[in-house]
């Protein structure tokens, strides 16, 4: 049984390293690049199998690329900003000798401007990780793509580790970005544009993440985390509104 | 009769710059400071004058400063590739030219437009913005909002509007936000400005309460409350990016080894 660590990049020159560091174990890493400007393929040369260089093809189009090069009989999938703990890897090579699922959740420790999010509703946030190469697929949608494993599925007990945002800046740049496919992905759907949603859903959003999910136990940054949700609300509908509003007064 | 130069510095303006200059083409002089335009910002300036200088950005006060050194007028006008002089004020300028004055800059009273609406209230109004200084009587200085630097005696005010028509799309407003918190929040921990989480809370709640309904900023309708969110969410922003500056060593861990993250 062979594992093939799957990585999309676009200018990750700060994270890679660490990043492929983590992969090391495996028996093959295919990396996939959108055109990186910066240092991101010089430091990715010495670790991975293959490179891949294409144009963007959204999260899930550019993971298929990724998927259909790999060729081991398991397939990890890793983002630039994640780590592999030891344990975890312990567990991947573990299941891979002795595993009976088609699929293998693991949960996430969300590092937040240095600090690990422990409620806001972040943590576990299990996600779909490992899975059987044959016929496996990466589904479409803008924002959050995800594979379609067809069978039973378990999960890790070992989380990985995700540096979500090493600063404000960087998260805001994300921000900027998702809250306008977010918009798009609405306006697409011909979902109308109501004034409640630029009140009662970012306010509902805060509540619930800061109050319900016990976002306040995780110290400044849960309350930074949380009033940037409810701003990401905000802003999307925001968006939402302008699209409606400009497609009017063409 | 006194000759007067217009210094516009510009980064990737295209959209913006012909408007720009158009409105000041009736100046003696036009110089465009452009920062490495990867788009056509530099050909559609080169139809209005031939003084279009690269120069690596830098930060406001040294862009214009740059633009200041290459200019012969009397009088320097500068202007953002999202500014643009109004008949009315293109009048008052051209008046100020005929005869001596007596101050040594003056600010322009700057109309602030959102997503396409000029902005008549809010904390941004009346908003006054210096553009006008005569050469060789004071220089630019400070970092995202820049100003110059003369006796107060010797600045003058002119009411005519100067037209600033950023923020077309709620992106953009979020990318200059973004830019200018940073900076902002560098020049706040330089004169030594600490945060908490009661004022992280209640500074920008304060803020969109003061633009909002202090400064009557729900009298521009949508765009303009809007608008006056964002300046809270500007305030946050500041605020928190003050915080990230100045924690000391990133807190990953409070409990035992056994949640430990490296």
């Amino acid at each position: 049984m062979s594992l093939s660590i799957i990585i999309i990049t676009k200018n990750e020159e700060n994270q890679i390293q660490d990043c492929l560091e983590s992969a090391r174990f495996a028996d093959e890493i295919i990396l996939v690049d959108s055109g990186s400007t910066d240092r991101t393929l010089d430091i990715a040369k010495s670790y991975v199998t293959q490179i891949i260089e294409t144009e963007w093809k959204g999260f899930s189009g550019t993971k298929n690329i990724a998927l259909e090069a790999a060729t081991g009989d398991w397939i990890f999938w890793l983002d630039a900003d994640e780590r592999i703990p030891t344990e975890l890897q312990n567990e991947i090579c573990e299941i891979m000798q002795n595993g009976t699922h088609e699929g293998y959740y693991v949960a996430r420790k969300a590092i937040f401007l240095g600090r690990w999010i422990k409620h806001c509703g972040w943590f576990p946030g299990y996600v779909i990780r490992l899975f059987k190469a044959k016929g496996a697929q990466f589904s479409d949608d803008q924002v959050h793509e995800s594979v379609e494993i067809d069978g039973p599925t378990s999960h890790f007990n070992t989380p990985l580790i995700h540096y979500t945002d090493l600063s404000i800046e960087h998260y805001l740049l994300k921000f900027n970005h998702y809250t306008t496919l977010g918009a798009r992905q609405l306006f697409e759907s011909n979902r109308m544009f109501h004034l409640t949603d630029l009140i009662g859903r970012p306010m509902f959003s805060f509540i619930k993440m800061y109050v319900l999910k016990l976002g306040f136990l995780d110290g400044i940054q849960g309350l930074i985390l949380c009033v940037l949700s409810a701003c990401y609300v905000f802003t999307k509908y925001a968006k939402l509104w302008l699209l409606w509003h400009q497609d009017n007064v063409k | 009769m006194y000759s007067l130069s217009v210094v516009v510095i510009t980064y990737n303006e295209e959209r913006k710059i012909k408007k720009c200059l158009e409105s000041v083409k009736w100046a003696d002089e036009i110089v465009v400071i452009d920062s490495n335009s990867t788009d056509q910002t530099r050909e559609i300036a080169l139809q209005y004058t031939d003084l279009v200088i690269e120069y690596s950005w830098k930060g406001f006060a040294k862009q214009r400063t740059f633009g200041m050194d290459q200019t012969s007028g009397d009088w320097i006008l500068f202007l953002d590739a999202d500014e643009y002089v109004t008949d009315a004020l293109k009048h008052r300028l051209q008046e100020l030219l005929t005869a001596f004055s007596p101050f040594h800059a003056f600010k322009l009273h700057r109309v602030e437009h959102f997503l396409g609406y000029p902005l008549h209230h809010g904390t941004l109004n009346p908003s006054y913005q210096p553009r006008i200084l005569s050469k060789g009587k004071g220089y630019w200085t400070g970092g995202a909002h820049a100003h110059i630097e003369v006796d107060d005696d010797l600045m003058g005010l002119i009411h005519e509007d100067l037209y600033h028509d950023s923020h077309n799309t709620i992106t953009d407003f979020i990318t200059r936000i973004n830019y200018y918190t940073t900076v902002d929040a560098e020049d706040r921990v330089k004169s030594g400005q600490r945060v908490g989480k009661l004022r992280i809370i209640f500074s920008p709640i304060g803020m969109t309460w003061k633009s909002l309904i202090v400064k009557r900023g729900y009298r521009d309708g949508f765009p303009g409350v809007l608008f006056c969110i964002g300046m809270g969410i500007y305030s946050f922003l500041r605020l928190v990016k003050v915080w990230q500056l100045t924690k000391d060593a990133p807190i990953v861990e409070r409990t035992g080894n056994d949640d430990s993250v490296s």
